[in-house]
């Protein structure tokens, strides 16, 4: 049965469609629905990503694309469109999405790829699919696979540092764009900026007026590679393995200026709101550091140069 | 999972310090404002237009402020040679010390009170005023 032809089934959802129009959103949630409303937030690196939708379930309709859904623009959801709100400007499969609200919908057909619309008109009930618009965003998506999932289901897969998954799932479909989110930082470090702070370092926790506590050595490098400066720390009395393969980085905040990040194989999962701050001698070159207290501004670890990297990197 | 859980809670050991250090907090900046040149300071300049603690206490304003009144006062070479990243620079204030003048916005912003106090810390600490130029880059601007 495709759900846009006349049925017993589809005249009661034509009645259940209206009623639900008819009602306040409070009168709305005093009720059983079909396809139940859901609302879902992502926050990464301070960008809020908020999805507000209903979750049609696939109560053993087959098939559901070409079937339950017919081949048009669909929002993936039900009752009232799905929409997709943004704090700050993202981008899907790499098409930009300014900070606001949209319905999202989705041309939905036998051939691929898909296309994702988003409108900025982000009140539309599901059955008034807005006509293609300039100031609509679309794109193509794939039709991918997954795992069967009973009831629609938006998600961000696979968080990381600047980004994740959308994921769209139904049934075994799943749509996967890539999100992007602008950095709160730079995440990358140019062999300039690197060069006065290599070497390796030995300090305390605890700064100056204070006791000293254990004692911790550090060796700063530069990866090429990756365009980031690497960190090795080594704190007196701590088991040499405990940190597995994690790897800790300094990350440019500005001149002789950083903050400390760790993550795995270059990627980043975690960057610490305090300040590791290196004081240069005349040349220009970093003599000695303090790490601080983002909020308090107390030195919890100072430390001086004790050897240079035999002047790679260095400027 | 066990594994990244020993890790983290190894990093955190690292980053934040051993027993009695205090935990690191979010950052005093929130501003999104972009990195600003600074003021070079006025030679001579003093602090003769900040605005007294009677003054303050006749509008109002607790110790707290007051208190951050008296630690400009002592340091008005240095808070000239400094910018104030709380967008006053676009109504023409000069430098983070006249934000402690009469017409400043000292008295009820965040910002203004806030870089003053580094300032002063990093002063009593002996920093230059490149240093502490740099610490406040780092927390007020974007």
């Amino acid at each position: 049965m495709k759900a846009g032809s006349p049925s017993g089934r589809a005249s009661v959802l034509l009645l259940a469609a209206g009623a639900v129009v008819a009602a306040s959103p409070v009168e709305a949630r005093a009720q059983i629905l079909a396809s139940e409303e859901a609302t879902f937030t992502q926050t990464i690196d301070g960008t809020v990503l908020t999805m507000t939708y209903s979750r049609p379930s696939r109560r053993g309709r087959d098939p559901l694309f070409g079937g339950v859904v017919h081949w048009h623009r669909w929002t993936p959801g039900a009752n009232w469109a799905t929409t997709l709100e943004v704090s700050k400007e993202v981008t899907l499969d790499g098409h930009p999405v300014p900070a606001g609200k949209y319905s999202v919908w989705l041309d939905v057909s036998e051939a691929e790829p898909w296309q994702m619309v988003l409108d900025r008109d982000a009140r539309i009930f599901h059955t008034d699919s807005p006509p293609d618009k300039e100031t609509q965003i679309r794109f193509p998506v794939a039709r991918g696979e997954g795992p069967e999932t009973e009831t629609l289901l938006w998600n961000v897969d696979r968080v990381r540092a600047d980004g994740g998954l959308l994921t769209l799932q139904w049934g075994t479909t799943r749509v996967a764009m890539d999100l992007k989110v602008p950095s709160s930082r730079r995440l990358t470090t140019t062999p300039a900026e690197a060069g006065p702070i290599l070497g390796r370092w030995e300090g305390n926790y605890g700064g100056p007026g204070g006791a000293p506590g254990p004692g911790l050595a550090l060796n700063v490098t530069y990866d090429e590679t990756s365009e980031r400066v690497m960190v090795e720390m080594v704190m007196e009395g701590m088991d040499a393995d405990a940190m597995g393969d994690a790897e800790t980085y300094f990350l440019p905040v500005t001149d002789l200026v950083f903050t400390l990040a760790w993550g795995e194989g270059g990627e980043i999962w975690e960057t610490f709101p305090g300040f590791v701050e290196f004081t240069p001698d005349e040349t220009g070159r970093a003599m000695s550091l303090v790490a601080r207290d983002g909020e308090t501004d107390e030195i919890w670890l100072s430390a001086r140069r004790v050897e240079a990297d035999g002047g790679r990197g260095d400027t | 999972m066990s594994q990244h859980v020993s890790r983290r809670a190894a990093l955190r050991a690292l980053c934040l310090g051993v027993l009695g250090v205090p935990a690191l907090r979010p950052s005093l900046h929130g501003a999104a404002v972009p990195r600003l040149d600074h003021p070079e300071p006025r030679p001579g300049v003093d602090a003769a237009d900040v605005l007294t603690a009677e003054r303050l206490r006749r509008e109002g304003f607790g110790d707290d402020v007051v208190e951050v009144f008296d630690m400009v006062r002592q340091i008005p070479e240095l808070a000239d040679g400094l910018a104030c990243y709380c967008g006053c620079v676009l109504m023409g204030n000069r430098s983070l010390l006249t934000c402690f003048h009469e017409g400043g916005m000292a008295r009820g912003c965040n910002v203004c009170q806030g870089e003053a106090r580094l300032a002063f810390r990093r002063w009593k600490e002996g920093q230059t005023l490149d240093q502490i130029r740099r610490a406040i880059d780092a927390r007020f601007a974007v």
